[in-house]
């Protein structure tokens, strides 16, 4: 007794800090007459079982049976009742009214029978190894998600999906555990859709899934070897159920507005500007040119420079969306089936972008005996896509004179005036579509050949087509309306799969064995056609023809890639008792993608648990913790997301000159080109309290990458650009948590709440050349430092007269002294008057800083006060210092509410739109109202941003910290309020099922940044964080209605 | 029925395992081995006349990917003949009002290197590829070489010290990476190294190109460089080849001076204005024959975007990049025949409009394809009158540049109106400047003869040494360390 009361204090502790969760049983109470009972618990074989746990109900009272399904307890007094209970096995209560018990437990076929998809098999989710999450079809649906990304958003720790932009049909960003590759193919990771590895699931409907996992860590994704560094998203599709058919219908319908606004200069502000510009260019004799809006500012009366436009409402209205599945499920003895259709479509906030999805689904499984199961997989699906060139409408959204007109007095729209599109011309007059038609077959056949030995042969068939017509007509290409231009883009992935493996499974008592091994080969074919032509006879018609006369030469052409695989993979899983697990994999990869002597990789990994809280000698937790398990796991993986022949040093015709087409080398020839290889460690722990009432899973994981593919930027005198190369060496590391806990769990009323939090930490270990490099002109790449870094220039605030340049010698700001506007020849540190000596800042041809310049910062190890490249720093980051979801829902009797939170704090971003529209360097490019009120126009003007005019000293230098803000947010993401109306009123109209719901999607977002929305997605891993303003996102309310028949 | 279960499956494992043997042992790594398909393996690159061609051909379409903008900026913008045109014109503005920075579009180096590479990769390889002519094979050769020297010449004109690479990068290592190497032994020992070979390389009968480097082409960079190399002598020598080439069996003159104002407007009118694309160096597709080298344009080549600058850069007065300055217009006498066809006044701005030719609708701006003028034979002339001054040849001097302004219309002063040398040489730069306006020549003109400071200071202030050069780009620098700023741009 002593012994169980030290450890109570530790489950004290436990129960404190959850206390939230606690039920409302006495926890210990003290007997006055103590009984002693022996006992033993077998299963329904009358098999012994070992560690069970049997507690004295109300009381922390309790033991674990041993070897032989033996135990012996005192209880407070005859008569007690003892709760008997094993992972798997359902609970149960027996009263101790006996010395001698004998009991059989029944297994809980659902709890057994949970089983989680891994590579080429199940395995039982108790018995897993690795990191993995599983979602069901409950918790999609839940979120009434547009596509998988929609889906898994917010649910997963340590997955952080960035969805594309508001534009209809557009692509979200996903990434597993951090940025771990450089090159933009290979940071998605692989999808295997009912075994079929694939580029792309944008096709795959929300509705069909059955189940989702997460592989997350090395050693359950290593079984995809080389393509799995970035994890493994594995979806499940549903199939029928033997019994009747079934019938389920689900529709639903939404309404979105524009979800943020950004402050948009209105004629007011802008003629301010004009009239701020003129008058500086005036006094200042500067070069710019002071008549450069005069026809504005003077002829005021005019009708076209006399309109308010906000374009931002002129261009965004209601979007809509449409979602309707129809699905058929059932079987037979023999077959079963379940086809599901689904059409969905949605109209942008902005007019002219749209998105329309057609699914088809048919999925069957039979087995002719009690040998053979074939199954087959068909899904079919075509979408069309239409869009508008969201950067170039934003741009002149955002930057275009608020007073020009946007029509002619004739009731004509305005094409291109004074050099500035109008936006509702590019909305209107842009024909920009995509046709896409995915079609996926996969056909298995499954023999078992010896009892527990089985033989599949997977056969799958991918076929993506996408066309894309563009057409931009005259009115919206330039101010002369002339160069219409036009493009036909046809792009074809066929590829195909072979995969033949065995397994085998056996039981020796209280050991499980099972072991696969197998082969694969995968070969795809790319073709790539292009039509480009301009200036055709007709605005009118957007296909190719109209362009015969006019065809771009230099990019017209048809081009073929192929890649193929070859694999060898196997598997070996060992449990005793289900208590020691473990499981190691091996994968061999070819690829077509690298040199003769590098083709091969192998991709080993190792993982193990321990369920501890089987132990016996644990089992006093068993009252409250009914499973507990340590994982521990290393693996590798490998990357090789890069061209299909870079490798190659190869011509490629290039350049037409005086009717000769010009040959130029492709790349430069680059030797060794290598696997990117991750090794992963995982450390993890899953926690079950209260049957399942509270659940923990913990992670800890150190990933290091080795041979980073990525582009590297080459000297540009040496004839290239940049080359494919394995660059370098990076870390993440990190944490994860989810907890899933019933606050109350009563047959009417039910309140579940689920957290999960991720960290990540990035280090470039080691760059191959080992200088630091800037990639794509913002992100500074260098040993030791982060992924997303931001380099540029450090802004300081604006000089207010021109002596206010001026510093002392460790270059501390004075402050000059003026009297009525006169400088008094004095200046003042920290109010004091400054004696020493004056240091200037300048250009490094001597010119100082003035008045209305920017008073940026130098680092401090080259502080010289000379202004130039040098002085760039690091100014920021993109990557997010946690991220995660909140997700709860409440249910009583037929009434459901769920609500779901995300969010992504810490990390910067980058307001590249922002930069682009204050920097004064195009006199028709309006900045922003606040901007205009709060710049430097004459000396002793205190400002914000620098003078109306850029000039050699470079105000508008890129980029500049000032434009650098926060991206953290939280984001209220769904808000589900669901009714399932009661069997009894819907049975008469032979309806099994009836539930109808209301939703709101993105409905709050808190959050300081300026811009229209802090998330965006990049496609390139290295360049995060930079917004150049997207599509903006919609807030959206809808309803929706389930009907199964 | 269970026996036959087990025959029937060890069959098909038997089936099974045997394809797997063969996918597995027989056909992996040829299953593996994927040859690109649509581009030519390295080794099969530079076997025929095709490819020669080709590789060649290419070097010419990077040069007009260079100079599309450049011609301006580099050699006409930085000087004393424009003035800006527009306030939408940035970029241009800060190369005539000596604003730039290292961030400045025309301080970019990437497509002059790779055609520098291109051409050390067709000097590697030609002289291995059996062709049917060998003249043809040297003539092509000939180009290669000229092309590398005018493209260095460029290099060293605008930037100074630059990175030299006369053996093409092919597979990526540590040499790529190159400091600067002195202007000067650039200029001695490589650009007209090269055009001496070029000039022993070319073929003087069947290359009668205008759009390519001919013999006179070679010729003419030639003597532009030895002028820079203040060889008055050897320039003057050059010229003369040029004026004593004769083709078509020595009875027709190649390159020679249009004496009438009206074909000199034609040149720029007509001659460069859209000529067809053709790929037979034997066939001379000029009429007149003031025209040595030009950067050819045509739209089906250059795409939507790779169009000629020369309407859209000088007109209209919400687009001109620029218009001529009211220094130009100041020296531009009222009897110059050629005032005319220069200048256009359109509000408030002189136009330069001598590629143009008359009022041009704003439609065609992004249609067109004047071609730019490389080198020209007033261009020559006048420098030979440069060389034959500085040889003390005075009165030989003004006897070339009076051919040039009796077209014009213009009296041509005699040696006893000038005082030194010095002026002189003012004077034929003056009427180089009105001469070639728009040519890309002013700037390069001020350098040579290191007038930059006193033309340009009172302009925009331009005085400090290294003020001359143009920054590098700052990502040259970040990319290649070894690359040093220069001195007036950064450290």
């Amino acid at each position: 007794m002593k012994m169980y009361k030290r450890d109570f204090k530790v489950l004290q502790l436990v129960v404190l800090f959850f206390i939230f969760f606690s039920s409302p049983h006495a926890l210990f109470s003290q007997g006055s007459n103590p009984f002693r009972v022996k006992g033993i618990v077998c299963d329904e074989a009358g098999e012994p079982l070992i560690g069970v746990s049997v507690v004295e109900k109300g009381t922390l009272n309790g033991i674990a049976t041993g070897i032989d399904g033996d135990f012996e307890i005192s209880v407070s007094n005859k008569g007690a009742t003892l709760v008997i209970s094993f992972v798997g096995f359902t609970s149960q209560e027996i009263a101790a009214d006996k010395t001698n018990l004998r009991i059989t437990l029944y297994e809980d076929t659902k709890q057994l029978e949970e089983v989680v998809v891994v590579g080429y098999g199940t395995m039982r989710k108790r018995d897993i190894t690795g990191a993995i999450t599983s979602l069901s079809s409950d918790n999609i649906e839940r979120k009434v998600p547009t596509d998988v990304f929609d889906a898994l958003q917010g649910q997963v720790a340590g997955v952080q999906i960035v969805s594309g932009s508001g534009q209809p049909g557009e692509s979200s960003s996903i990434k597993i555990r951090g940025t771990s590759t450089f090159s933009a193919e290979g940071v998605r990771p692989l999808y295997i859709v009912d075994g079929m590895p694939l580029e792309d699931i944008d096709g795959i409907n929300p509705s069909d899934i059955l189940s989702m996992e997460v592989l997350k860590d090395a050693a359950s994704a290593a079984i995809y070897g080389s393509r799995s560094a970035n994890g493994v998203i594995i979806i499940t599709t549903k199939s029928g159920e033997k019994g009747k058919p079934k019938i389920d219908i689900k529709y639903n319908r939404s309404w979105g507005r524009l979800s943020h606004k950004l402050p948009q200069a209105n004629r007011e502000d802008r003629r301010l500007y004009d009239q701020y510009r003129r008058e500086y260019f005036l006094q200042n004799n500067m070069m710019g040119n002071a008549d450069e809006s005069i026809q504005m500012i003077r002829d005021s009366l005019n009708v076209f420079f006399n309109v308010d436009n906000d374009y931002l409402d002129m261009i965004t209205g209601t979007a809509q969306k449409d979602q309707i599945d129809i699905s058929f499920g059932g079987g037979e003895n023999k077959l079963t089936y379940f086809i599901n259709t689904g059409y969905y479509n949605e109209r942008g906030i902005i007019p002219n972008t749209d998105f329309n999805r057609l699914t088809a689904r048919v999925n069957t499984d039979y087995s002719p005996n009690n040998w053979l199961n074939v199954g087959s997989r068909v899904s079919l699906t075509y979408s069309l896509k239409r869009g508008i060139n969201e950067g170039d409408l934003l741009r002149w959204v955002l930057s275009r004179r608020p007073y020009f007109s946007t029509y002619y007095p004739d009731g004509t729209l305005v094409g291109v005036f004074n050099g500035q599109k109008n936006p509702l011309a590019q909305v209107e007059h842009t024909t920009d579509f995509t046709d896409s038609y995915k079609a996926n077959f996969f056909q298995f056949f499954e023999f078992e050949i010896l009892k527990g030995l089985k033989f599949r042969t997977n056969i799958n068939a991918n076929f993506y087509l996408d066309k894309r017509h563009r057409m931009y007509p005259s009115i919206i290409t330039d101010e002369w309306q002339r160069n219409n231009s036009g493009l036909s883009y046809n792009f074809l992935n066929w590829n195909f799969l072979n995969e033949n493996y065995f397994t085998y499974n056996a039981k020796w008592g209280l050991h499980n064995f099972s072991a696969m091994a197998g082969v694969s080969a995968q070969k795809w074919r790319y073709e790539r056609e292009f039509l480009v032509g301009r200036n055709s006879s007709t605005d009118y018609i957007y296909t190719m023809n109209a362009f015969s006369a006019n065809l771009e030469l230099g990019s017209t052409g048809s081009w073929i890639d192929h890649h193929s695989m070859a694999s060898l993979f196997s598997r070996v899983t060992y449990d005793y008792l289900g208590k020691y697990l473990f499981t190691a994999n091996l994968r061999r990869d070819g690829s077509s993608r690298f040199a003769k002597n590098n083709k091969w990789g192998n991709f080993p990994s190792v993982s193990g648990g321990w369920r501890f809280s089987d132990e016996s000698f644990l089992s006093f937790f068993k009252p409250a913790m009914d499973d507990g398990k340590i994982r521990v796991s290393y693996g590798v993986t490998g990357n090789e997301s890069i061209g299909n022949y870079d490798y190659v040093y190869s011509y490629e015709p290039s350049l037409i000159y005086d009717g000769v087409g010009g040959v130029a080398p492709t790349r430069i020839g680059k030797d060794n080109l290598r696997w990117e290889e991750t090794k992963q460690i995982n450390l993890g722990l899953d926690l079950s309290f209260w049957n399942s009432r509270l659940t923990a899973t913990a992670d800890y994981y150190s990933k290091y990458t080795d041979g980073l593919l990525a582009n590297y930027q080459l000297p540009k005198e040496s004839g290239f650009g940049y080359m494919r190369t394995n660059v370098g060496e990076m870390s993440n590391k990190g944490v994860e948590l989810s907890l899933a806990g019933d606050i109350i769990r009563t047959s009417d009323f039910n309140w579940n709440l689920t957290f999960n939090f991720s960290h990540n930490q990035n280090r470039i270990e080691k760059l191959s050349e080992g200088k630091p490099y800037i990639e794509g002109d913002l992100w500074w790449m260098e040993e030791g430092g982060r992924v997303g870094d931001f380099y540029g220039f450090k802004y300081l605030g604006i000089f207010q007269y021109n002596e206010s340049n001026a510093f002392t010698e460790d270059w501390e700001q004075l402050t000059p002294v003026f009297e009525d506007g006169t400088f008094q020849d004095k200046y003042l540190l920290n109010g004091e008057e400054y004696s020493g000596t004056i240091n200037k800042k300048t250009l490094p041809n001597g010119k100082p800083f003035r008045g209305g310049d920017v008073n940026w910062d130098e680092p401090v190890a080259s502080r010289d006060g000379i202004i130039d490249d040098n002085d760039r720093m690091v100014i920021g980051n993109a990557l997010p210092d946690f991220t995660g979801g909140v997700s709860t829902q409440f249910s009583y009797k037929n009434l459901s509410l769920f609500v779901s939170f995300y969010y992504s704090l810490g990390g910067h971003i980058y307001n590249s739109a922002e930069h682009v529209r204050n920097e004064f360097k195009f006199t028709g490019t309006t900045p922003a109202p606040h901007v205009i009120r709060n710049m430097w126009l004459k000396q002793g003007d205190v400002a914000i941003y620098p003078r109306p005019y850029n000039d050699d000293y470079n105000n508008a230098r890129y980029a500049n910290s000032f434009y650098v803000e926060d991206a953290s947010f939280i984001r209220l993401q769904n808000i589900r309020l669901s009714y399932s109306l009661p069997k009894s009123w819907i049975e008469k109209i032979h309806i099994k099922g009836l539930t109808a719901y209301g939703y709101v999607n993105n409905a709050l977002t808190w959050t300081n940044y300026s811009g229209f929305d802090p998330e965006f997605s990049t496609s390139n891993p290295l360049q995060i964080g930079k917004d150049t303003y997207r599509y903006p996102r919609n807030k959206e309310v809808g309803f929706g209605l389930n009907v199964n028949f | 029925m269970k026996k036959i279960f087990f025959m029937k499956t060890s069959n098909i494992i038997k089936l099974i395992t045997c394809s797997l043997l063969v996918l597995v042992i027989m056909s992996c790594e040829s299953f593996l081995d994927e040859q690109p398909v649509s581009e030519i393996p390295a080794a099969n690159m530079w076997k025929t006349s095709r490819d020669a061609k080709a590789g060649v051909n290419q070097i010419y379409g990077l040069f007009r990917s260079t100079m599309r903008e450049n011609y301006f900026y580099w050699g006409e913008f930085r000087a004393d003949n424009m003035s800006p045109g527009a306030p939408s014109a940035t970029n241009q503005e800060r190369v005539i009002q000596n604003l730039l920075t290292t961030d400045h579009p025309a301080t970019k180096w990437t497509n002059l290197y790779s055609m520098i590479n291109q051409a050390n990769l067709a000097i590697k390889y030609l002289p291995n590829i059996d062709m049917p002519s060998v003249a043809e094979k040297n003539d092509l050769l000939g180009q290669a070489y000229a092309m590398r020297a005018l493209g260095y010449f460029y290099a060293v004109r605008v930037w100074g010290d630059v990175p030299l690479y006369t053996e093409p990068n092919e597979k990526y290592s540590e040499d790529i990476y190159k400091e600067r190497t002195d202007k000067d032994y650039i200029l001695r020992n490589v650009v007209l190294e090269d055009l001496k070979i070029a000039e022993g390389l070319m073929d003087r009968v069947k290359n009668l190109e205008r759009k390519r480097i001919s013999i006179a082409g070679v010729w003419a960079i030639m003597s532009d460089v030895y002028m820079w190399l203040e060889d008055y002598n050897m320039a003057d020598q050059t010229i003369s080849k040029i004026q004593n080439f004769k083709v078509k069996n020595n009875t027709v003159q190649f390159i020679g001076l249009e004496k009438d104002i009206a074909t000199w407007r034609k040149v720029f009118v007509e001659e460069l204005n859209g000529k067809a694309s053709d790929d037979t160096p034997e066939n001379d597709e000029y009429t007149t024959k003031e025209l040595i080298f030009v950067i050819h344009f045509s739209m089906d080549e250059v795409g939507a975007d790779g169009y000629s600058y020369m309407y859209q850069w000088f007109t209209g007065s919400g687009n001109r990049a620029a218009v001529l300055s009211n220094k130009f217009m100041s020296i531009l006498h009222e009897d110059d025949k050629r005032k005319d066809y220069i200048a256009m006044n359109y509000q408030n701005g002189w136009e330069l409009n001598k590629f143009i030719g008359g009022t041009i609708s704003t439609t065609l701006n992004k249609t067109c394809v004047v071609a730019y003028p490389v080198y020209r034979y007033s261009d020559i002339l006048l420098l030979q009158a440069e060389a034959r001054v500085k040889m003390g040849k005075w009165e030989e001097a003004l006897d070339i540049v009076k051919q040039v302004r009796d077209r014009a219309g213009l009296v041509t002063p005699t040696a006893m109106e000038f005082g030194s040398e010095e002026d002189i040489i003012d004077f034929i730069l003056e009427e180089r400047q009105i001469e070639l306006v728009g040519e890309g020549r002013r700037w390069f003109d001020l350098l040579r003869t290191n007038r930059w400071r006193k033309v340009m200071e009172p302009i925009n202030g331009m005085t400090e040494e290294g003020n001359q050069y143009f920054p590098i780009h700052y990502s040259h620098i970040n990319e290649n360390h070894l690359i040093k700023q220069n001195s007036f741009y950064g450290n």
